[in-house]
């Protein structure tokens, strides 16, 4: 739709250009260059916009699937108020007890919604749990930022958000206030894809005691930004942690496209330095590099491992 | 031609540049629809030339395989084999494996199963592993109990049990056991002394990637 629009304006602009250039002065003809490139710029941006999902648009949000299954729209307060969708397995309508919960991290730039209309969360959760392959498990799709082009790495930024104490605390405490959620570690998973998956692996490390395990779906090994008071080399660089500090008792799922070099590099960096009590398991994708049809690839095979990782429904 | 390779990105540049001169030449002598295609053609020239310099420096896709969405790999579930006791009607028996006599136990193991063992043929059952007194049975997991002596080595139990029964083989209980235990846990079969609801479902073969 949007997309539609914006290709009429490059045409529009083009035809406009073709058509008037010789009855217009050179200050017509500049304003003519400049909606034509500017109408190019936006194209592009509204299709990698369409691609990342960071400005999500239209369409709404699926809510009920034919499995039973919901994703809800809820809006959770705490040092950052924002949205989150909630997904909640057909068994969780009929079911009275607690259920296990994972915690799914968005990329950079990305959203929630990259989860749900890229990387179609919600049918693969379904068809997993449909074939046991998984138990039923509440997933939550939080944002991890307060502006679309703030890359947080789900830290707490110094003198910004504080989204690394959101994503721990706050998230955690609206799902047992709002959910029939498991409320111990064991039934707490995260996972994420690209930054969210850097996000899983460096949350599951520094807060072992509320998450057992954690999936990251082409990580890093270091968060690359700035964080205000150096700890990106330190307290939240999983590389340094798993060097310097002693290995907390999770279970990690690492994977990566083997032509994804910058991820497989520092993925195989992590499960080399990984020890007991600190469990790996690794996952390859031959190539399809940093791109949803790698992530897609690895949605099933990851939520299958978490489901085995966590405690079971109660 | 590589899609992140300079050649490429060279032929882009260089179309670019070719579209824009004959644009530019042409454009007083061109007719309207002629010009807007001169345009059009000029700015998705400089699209494609921009977006596989981005991509070169960023490797989103690093190949046309990758960007036509083509993984070469397919997740595959290893289907759960039936153990060579599920033909056993007993839900409680003694296990008797080869390996019984190198583990040097005080009895042979008491096994117990759980009610939807038989009914869900497919599924492999986590373990609650006691080393003392037996445990109740479990919903949805194996018990197994083993007497220990001064002698006891158990290296091994874990494989064999899976060629017996449908068992997981991490996600384990280990109840008491000391040493014995701590063997387990090091090993990464299991945790110490959790409470049978805090045991992993029991699943459906997972969908697995090459781990390498």
């Amino acid at each position: 739709m949007i997309i539609g629009l914006a290709l009429a304006t490059v045409v529009a602009t083009a035809v406009l250009l073709a058509a008037l250039w010789g009855r217009l002065r050179p200050i017509g003809r500049s304003a003519l260059i400049l909606a034509a490139a500017l109408s190019v710029v936006g194209t592009a941006t509204v299709q990698v916009n369409e691609l990342v999902q960071a400005y999500p648009t239209g369409g709404g949000t699926p809510a009920a699937a034919s499995s039973g299954s919901l994703l809800l729209t809820v809006s959770v307060p705490g040092r950052l108020t924002l949205p989150m969708y909630v997904y909640l397995p057909a068994a969780y309508r009929t079911g009275h007890g607690r259920f296990p919960v994972i915690e799914a991290l968005h990329g950079y730039p990305g959203s929630p919604q990259t989860w749900l209309r890229r990387l179609h969360v919600q049918s693969y959760l379904d068809t997993e749990i449909a074939a046991g392959r998984m138990a039923p498990t509440v997933v939550l799709f939080p944002w991890q930022t307060p502006k679309r082009l703030l890359d947080t790495e789900c830290t707490n930024l110094r003198d910004g958000p504080q989204a690394e104490t959101y994503l721990t605390v706050d998230v955690p405490a609206f799902a047992r206030a709002h959910y029939r959620v498991r409320t111990d570690r064991a039934g707490w998973g995260l996972t994420g894809y690209s930054a969210g998956a850097f996000c899983a692996t460096n949350l599951a490390l520094r807060h072992p005691g509320e998450y057992a395990a954690a999936a990251s779906l082409a990580g890093y090994a270091s968060p690359g930004i700035t964080i205000g008071d150096g700890s990106e080399k330190t307290l939240n660089n999983p590389g340094w942690r798993l060097r310097h500090l002693p290995q907390p008792p999770i279970a990690l799922w690492l994977g990566w496209a083997g032509d994804d070099r910058h991820s497989a590099r520092d993925s195989r960096h992590l499960a080399a330095l990984a020890h007991a009590p600190l469990t790996v398991t690794t996952a390859v994708v031959a190539h399809g590099g940093h791109s949803d049809a790698v992530w897609t690839r690895m949605e099933p095979p990851s939520f299958d491992w978490l489901s085995a990782h966590l405690a079971r429904p109660t | 031609m590589r899609l992140t390779g300079l050649p490429l990105i060279l032929l882009a540049t260089a179309t670019f540049a070719a579209i824009g001169a004959v644009t530019v030449w042409r454009w007083s002598r061109a007719w309207i629809a002629a010009r807007v295609a001169g345009v059009l053609l000029l700015e998705a020239s400089l699209v494609v030339a921009v977006g596989l310099v981005v991509n070169r420096h960023e490797q989103f896709y690093p190949s046309w395989a990758a960007l036509r969405g083509e993984t070469g790999t397919v997740a595959v579930a290893a289907p759960v084999a039936a153990g060579r006791l599920d033909e056993l009607t007993a839900t409680s028996f003694r296990w008797r494996p080869a390996e019984l006599a190198r583990w040097h136990l005080a009895a042979a193991p008491l096994v117990v199963l759980p009610a939807d063992y038989r009914a869900r043929p497919g599924v492999e059952f986590p373990v609650v592993l006691s080393f003392g007194a037996a445990v109740p049975r479990t919903p949805s997991a194996v018990t197994v109990t083993v007497a220990p002596t001064a002698r006891t080595e158990l290296s091994g139990l874990p494989a064999a049990l899976r060629k017996d029964l449908r068992v997981t083989a991490t996600g384990w209980d280990l109840v008491g056991g000391g040493r014995l235990g701590d063997a387990f846990v090091a090993a990464g079969i299991g945790v110490r002394d959790r409470s049978p609801a805090d045991l992993p479902p029991a699943l459906a073969a997972p969908l697995r990637l090459p781990t390498r």
